[in-house]
């Protein structure tokens, strides 16, 4: 079987700050890869080097075996592209830890504004299709209301569904329940397990161990800028080979 | 009591046709200048260091002179020019008019206050909107349509209201700079021209400042319609209250 995403040997600096030195990692279909690693270990700015969002320095990113193409060298590294680029991200669907809805547009618009304008797809099969991704999210009722009416979890639901809408080949989490209460979490939590049950190719950042280790496939710690342990969720939390990663579940296990 | 209403309601008929020259400066100006300006405000942010200091320069040119100024400088580099270019060309009659003149300047300075209204929002539209739209694989026109734009005229609406009832005033100075061409006199001029004959300042000046009171209004109320509209997004109460016509009567 290919693997749908590989990431090889990708540095990222900002300025003198070196967050990414060297990561190699591949996710097949199907697979639900969780990062974690403490905050500056670079988990999302690996995430936002799938899409671009951030332009590795060097090293390489493949989607579903396409390699993008950049030009320039270090920080001027840009993808070289356009339309390549702008194909790939709309096959990979990305969920922010601040939701990041555009705000003067009802949820139903959100989540139609993509397939419509970047896809080009028509407007009734959208349509069709966004508002069955709300009911399956759970808030098909909130199809007509603007972000600011809604409570944190479901605004992160809608961008889930806004994600979901693209029909992405990959999703990308970054954080999706940081920015929310305990109780709200739970609800977006359940939506991506279930997104996740669906066999759907996922990878999430995530600062929730409990919740990594119940959706992963694959468990992926980050530390300063590189892969410290990698393996099955057995392999990785039972029986942890790395001292700083035991030392990072103990931590994480208290808060 | 009724001759002194007699009185104000020929004179309020008497400023309604020099009404129309401060109407027109002001809506020519405002419509070319607000082009004008988004073009300069992107100039101003956008990533070409050159550009950007070319379009800062402007503005801060124009923003940090009076327009008063600005009218006497750009009528005297016309007139200048009017020998040795208008006249050649024939055109000296479009282009020396006041008609003509006072809403280029006023155009010219407008851009400048508008651009910087514009960059100022255009630099506050979400960051996380934009990357949104990025991820989200649109190009950088579709950024602009689905993002940029919308942020970018919410966020400057209140200030660019501001931004037109003061252009609209500052069409007072321009037949105070550029001479009057037969019968078009502004309101400005209308009032100075009738004080001149009868000295009654206060009737005069009373009702030309009417004429821009209630013109204001006009603008803040529809510019504040217009702001609401734009901002529904932002209301919490999904529902607004409406007015009942269900009376109880048993409670």
């Amino acid at each position: 079987m290919q693997s749908i995403l590989t990431i090889n040997e990708v540095h990222k600096s900002f300025g003198d700050l070196e967050v990414l030195k060297g990561v190699t990692l591949s996710a097949m279909r199907g697979d639900v890869v969780t990062l974690i690693g403490s905050s500056g270990s670079g988990k999302s700015t690996l995430l936002r080097c799938i899409n671009m969002l951030e332009v590795p320095n060097s090293g390489t990113v493949a989607i579903d075996g396409e390699e993008i193409a950049l030009t320039g060298r270090g920080p001027d590294r840009r993808p070289s592209d356009a339309n390549q680029i702008r194909r790939i991200r709309s096959e990979i669907g990305m969920v922010f830890q601040s939701f990041n809805l555009w705000a003067h547009m009802t949820v139903l618009e959100n989540v139609m504004e993509a397939p419509l304008r970047v896809q080009k797809r028509p407007e009734r099969d959208v349509r069709a299709d966004a508002e069955e991704l709300l009911d399956k999210v759970g808030i098909a009722d909130k199809a007509n209301a603007f972000p600011a009416q809604l409570s944190g979890g479901q605004q992160q639901r809608a961008a889930i569904a806004r994600a979901l809408c693209i029909r992405p080949k990959i999703m990308l989490f970054d954080e999706p329940t940081s920015a929310l209460d305990p109780e709200l979490e739970i609800e977006v939590l359940r939506v991506i397990k279930m997104l996740a049950n669906e066999g759907r190719t996922m990878i999430l950042v995530t600062h929730d161990m409990k919740f990594a280790r119940e959706v992963a496939d694959k468990v992926v710690f980050l530390h300063q800028g590189r892969i410290e342990e990698e393996g099955t969720v057995d392999a990785v939390f039972s029986s942890t080979q790395s001292d700083r990663l035991r030392q990072f579940l103990r931590a994480a296990d208290h808060t | 009591m009724t001759g002194f209403a007699e009185t104000l309601w020929a004179e309020i008929l008497i400023f309604f046709r020099p009404a129309l020259f401060n109407i027109y400066f002001a809506a020519v100006s405002l419509a070319i200048g607000f082009v004008l300006a988004v073009a300069v405000a992107f100039a101003r942010n956008g990533k070409n260091p050159i550009v950007s200091h070319l379009a800062a320069g402007y503005i801060y040119a124009f923003r940090g002179s009076p327009l008063f100024i600005q009218f006497f400088m750009f009528y005297s580099i016309m007139l200048a020019l009017n020998a040795v270019w208008w006249r050649p060309l024939g055109i000296s009659g479009v282009v020396m008019h006041p008609l003509f003149i006072g809403p280029l300047t006023l155009v010219m300075n407008t851009v400048a206050y508008t651009a910087e209204i514009l960059y100022g929002a255009l630099r506050t539209v979400p960051r996380g909107e934009l990357e949104a739209a990025r991820a989200h694989g649109m190009s950088p026109l579709q950024i602009f349509r689905t993002v940029t734009w919308p942020n970018m005229i919410r966020i400057a609406w209140p200030a660019y209201t501001n931004e037109v009832v003061f252009m609209f005033h500052a069409t007072a100075l321009v037949y105070l700079t550029l001479p009057v061409v037969g019968n078009q006199r502004d309101i400005m001029n209308t009032a100075r021209f009738l004080f001149e004959r009868d000295y009654n300042a206060i009737l005069h000046f009373s009702v030309a400042g009417l004429y821009f009171l209630v013109i204001s209004m006009l603008v803040f109320f529809v510019f504040g319609r217009i702001y609401e509209r734009m901002m529904r997004h932002l209301s919490v109460n999904q529902d607004r209250p409406r007015l009942r016509f269900a009376p109880k009567y048993i409670r």
